[in-house]
């Protein structure tokens, strides 16, 4: 490695360093019960946590924000169990998620109906690049357990041992519904006349 | 390259593409911050507290009663003990203390002042012993240790009343 580029890395390695320890000063001023700690860490969280709930939702769109509070509620109230032993963005993911499905239980025979919707009726557009408005609105009419498992893999970078414990799923199953999300994206998005 | 694939790497690269975030339309810190003043943070457990002193104070008498097969607390430190900075420190802590005993429940508060009786009664006996005993390296010892139980219990009772009155101030 050249001279300047580990003089580059070295910089950013500090600023994560600096961040990182930033992140974990406010924490533990939240802990301590300090509401304008905790405003800045929801401000530094919010957009990744929101672009994970609106996408879980689907077409629920308006849970979405719901979600969101009542995540940012729990997170305070849980806060001083953090204990640091994963990233704060995993942490608000995971309760998130529980958020999620939490809300989601009373709808899932409503989505049971979206499903055969979707495999009956796949819309062809498509260009390449895929328009994301496009490939939004495919992820949201997914059935509810192939998007969680798109969402968090494919666009989040979980794992498959990871979304297993996220979701209460075997990893087999979480195989099984991304095949089945990526296969249902294919056919919504019209892929396969290209 | 056949179809199939062609098809998994455009929809790999499109889902990559897809930015994390997603900014809400409107801000939700407003409704969140009104819930929060619903949602403390968990307040420690006064009981636990209750125990905890009353195990600490336990702790000190075994402290005490194996005190004499220890090296000894000379005259000077116990002087030390009785003016100076550590004075000044246990004032303030009493201040502290007396300010967050209020703030504990009925039941709690007695439990410590109770403790705090006992420990000052023990100190007394201790500082009336010396004065017929003034060398004696083990009653110094002994008051020394009583004397830091007092601090102990003020020091307990005030950082775990700290995240109770900081949350009742906002």
């Amino acid at each position: 490695m050249s001279a300047e580029a580990t003089h580059v890395t070295g910089v950013i390695l500090k600023d994560l360093m600096s961040a990182d320890h930033e992140e974990r000063r406010l924490i533990e001023l939240a802990v301590g019960g300090d509401r304008t700690a905790f405003e800045r860490l929801y401000r530094a969280h919010l957009d990744s946590v929101h672009g994970l709930c609106r996408r879980l939702v689907g077409r629920r769109k308006h849970m979405a924000d719901d979600a969101v509070q009542e995540t940012f509620v729990s997170a305070w109230r849980a806060l001083p169990s953090f204990g640091f032993q994963s990233e704060l963005g995993t942490w608000l993911h995971r309760i998130a998620v529980n958020v999620v499905l939490k809300s989601e239980r009373p709808h899932s025979r409503r989505f049971e109906v979206c499903e055969g919707q979707l495999d009956e009726r796949p819309e062809r557009v498509l260009p390449d690049p895929l328009p994301p408005i496009d490939l939004e609105r495919a992820l949201q009419a997914l059935p509810d357990g192939a998007r969680h498992v798109v969402v968090l893999i494919s666009i989040y970078g979980y794992t498959h041992q990871e979304v297993s414990a996220l979701l209460g799923i075997a990893e087999g199953t979480s195989r099984a519904q991304l095949n089945r999300a990526r296969r249902l994206l294919i056919e919504r998005l019209g892929l396969e006349t290209l | 390259m056949n179809l199939a694939t062609d098809n998994e790497q455009v929809l790999t690269r499109a889902l990559d593409r897809l930015p994390r975030g997603i900014s809400p339309a409107r801000d939700l810190w407003p409704q969140i911050a009104v819930q929060l003043d619903g949602a403390s943070v968990p307040k420690p457990n006064l009981l636990r507290l209750g125990f905890g002193l009353v195990a600490g104070l336990m702790i000190g008498v075994v402290s005490l009663m194996s005190l004499s097969a220890h090296p000894l607390l000379g005259r000077a430190g116990l002087e030390n003990l009785e003016s100076g900075p550590m004075t000044s420190e246990r004032s303030q802590l009493l201040a502290a203390y007396r300010d967050r005993l209020a703030g504990l429940d009925p039941t709690t508060r007695v439990r410590v002042e109770r403790d705090l009786a006992n420990v000052r009664a023990a100190e007394l006996d201790l500082a009336e012993a010396l004065k017929a005993s003034p060398e004696s390296p083990v009653l110094s010892r002994l008051y020394a240790s009583t004397v830091q139980q007092e601090f102990d219990l003020y020091d307990v009772v005030v950082r775990t009343t700290e995240l109770v009155s900081i949350r009742t101030r906002l």
